[in-house]
């Protein structure tokens, strides 16, 4: 059964759609990520424009991070002090981010440039996962490893504007977690991610915030940042397609609650170590596409 | 969806003409009668749209070297062609042209290939073929070093690919005088007037000629949300926003353990 797709303007099988929204929705139930730095990349490889991917994901991520936050906050698992001054940071980085993209599309270079972000990134933090989870795996297979200092004191902490989270447990400048959210906001508006696999590394390694709170304070900012993102791609370059994002959340929300049951059977680091190979199987795909030589160097677009 | 009630309605079609048309043709008619039709002028983009067959069928008095030619031309459109190259390992867009309008669609059917039917010249003239299809860049726009043909069959073997572009030879005349083409848009036609013409060859010149028209557009639900996203994007983005926390909001309380 075939769907047009009022915004990105193709027809494509709906079921599809919703098993894409399912494999994703279950992987991220499975590992407890936001999965958007996977449904992006694969919606451009099943010929959506890679504009309208990453505008609607943006909106499919407002709905999953509204759902996921609302257990944490249940469980009083955000800071909501700390969330604030990120989503400041994320509200001026997305702007910054959505201008580029408009500006990308112009000149038509928005497809590599959405690539070249994916490949960089999911590089990195699929390479540093699968070298911290083999290391963790052979830890636990030699017990009496020493355990590593919660975080360590450098530069960073002498930055001004000190501020006092509570629920953190941190005295730290604000300038810290503002920049944080200002380059993830930059990347969240770019590739149609929450930033959520950014961030939370981020957050842990470089703010030093207690783990508890990392993730509902993280799906607290994503909620504000990719509604901004929405807004501005809308307002824009008109690439948002709610049917498609509507599509993508209910497989998605199905897949996840499967996923969450799986993920209770696994082992942490096997965890992290399997989703960092997908990670780089999707990082791969995208080196292929653009270093391979393409079937036909030509290229159109019809102008509107 | 479509094609299922527009079988019964060709073979109806073809059935009632057929008949209508061999009773002049009986009587003997001396000029020529062209008289052509389609079994459908409207075609709806509807949610569940995933491209339309047409059949277009009418009439003429046909001789040894007569031709039917049919023309489909969609709304006509800036076109941006752009060029890769190797950059440092990674394949980039290095060259863009823009072009001046040219037909989002373009489908000539006829009934012996082109280069049959007339000369070179008489075809260049009425404009007929994928190659006489005009390729003038916009003002500004220019197409440096390479060979302006290259970005002519580029553009030709693009459009052919996404078969938004085609040329065919299949029409067929049944008895001297019944003839029939189906017209096929792709999903990926853009919404618009369909011009369609139907010329009439003999010995290499043309003889008689006919119009047509097809209106394709968006309708029901995809047309509203294109329509609002387009012409009022700040709303549209609320809109969006709101429909993804009301989603959100609702699986968390179905899943809530």
């Amino acid at each position: 059964m075939y769907i047009y797709l009022p915004i990105a303007e193709i027809s494509i099988n709906i079921f599809l759609i919703l098993g894409l929204g399912g494999m994703v929705g279950l992987l991220s139930g499975i590992f407890g990520v936001g999965g958007g730095f996977l449904m992006t990349p694969l919606l451009i490889f099943l010929g959506v424009p890679a504009a309208v991917a990453v505008g609607t994901e943006a909106n499919q991520i407002v709905a999953s991070s509204v759902s996921g936050v609302l257990a944490h906050w249940r469980r009083g698992n955000v800071d909501i002090k700390m969330g604030i001054i990120l989503l400041a940071g994320g509200i001026v980085g997305s702007t910054i981010g959505v201008y580029i993209f408009a500006l990308l599309r112009e000149i038509g270079q928005i497809d590599l440039a959405i690539k070249l972000s994916f490949i960089v990134f999911l590089g990195i933090i699929g390479s540093l996962m699968l070298v911290e989870s083999t290391r963790a795996i052979l830890r636990s297979r030699r017990p009496g490893g020493k355990r590593r200092k919660l975080h360590q004191h450098n530069w960073l902490h002498g930055l001004p504007f000190k501020m006092r989270f509570r629920k953190s447990k941190l005295y730290i400048s604000a300038l810290l977690p503002f920049g944080v959210g200002l380059i993830v906001g930059i990347l969240s508006a770019i590739m149609g991610v929450g930033g959520g696999f950014i961030m939370v590394p981020a957050m842990i390694y470089l703010l030093g915030m207690p783990t508890s709170v990392v993730v509902g304070t993280s799906l607290f900012q994503i909620i504000f940042v990719t509604a901004n993102v929405t807004f501005l791609q809308s307002v824009q370059t008109q690439t948002v397609d709610v049917v498609l994002a509507g599509l993508l959340l209910i497989g998605g929300v199905i897949g996840a609650q499967f996923g969450t049951r799986i993920g209770a059977m696994l082992r942490g680091e096997q965890l992290r170590g399997l989703l960092a190979l997908i990670v780089l199987a999707v990082c791969l795909k995208l080196v292929w596409d653009v270093v391979i030589t393409p079937e036909d160097i030509f290229s159109l677009e019809l102008l509107r | 969806m479509f094609s299922l009630f527009i079988t019964p309605l060709r073979k109806l079609a073809a059935i009632v003409l057929f008949g209508y048309a061999a009773s002049f043709a009986t009587a003997g008619m001396a000029q020529d009668v062209l008289v052509a039709d389609l079994n459908e002028k409207e075609v709806a983009i509807t949610t569940d749209f995933n491209g339309a067959d047409l059949l277009l069928f009418g009439t003429i008095d046909h001789e040894l070297n007569d031709d039917v030619v049919i023309i489909v031309e969609g709304p006509p459109k800036h076109i941006a062609i752009r060029q890769k190259s190797r950059v440092s390992g990674i394949w980039i867009n290095t060259e863009s042209a823009t072009l001046d309008i040219v037909p989002s669609f373009y489908q000539i059917s006829s009934t012996r290939p082109l280069n049959v039917i007339a000369s070179t010249k008489t075809l260049k003239e009425l404009g007929l073929g994928l190659n006489n299809i005009p390729f003038d860049l916009v003002d500004g726009s220019s197409i440096s070093g390479e060979d302006p043909e290259v970005w002519k069959a580029a553009l030709i073997r693009n459009m052919k690919n996404q078969g938004l572009w085609n040329e065919n030879s299949d029409i067929k005349v049944r008895k001297k005088i019944l003839f029939r083409s189906n017209i096929h848009l792709p999903a990926n036609i853009l919404p618009g007037e369909y011009h369609v013409r139907i010329l009439h060859f003999r010995s290499g010149a043309l003889f008689n000629e006919t119009y047509s028209l097809i209106n394709v557009q968006k309708k029901g639900l995809s047309a509203e949300i294109y329509q609002f996203a387009h012409n009022y994007p700040p709303a549209y983005g609320i809109f969006a926003i709101m429909f993804a926390v009301f989603m959100g909001w609702g699986a968390a309380r179905v899943f809530r353990r």
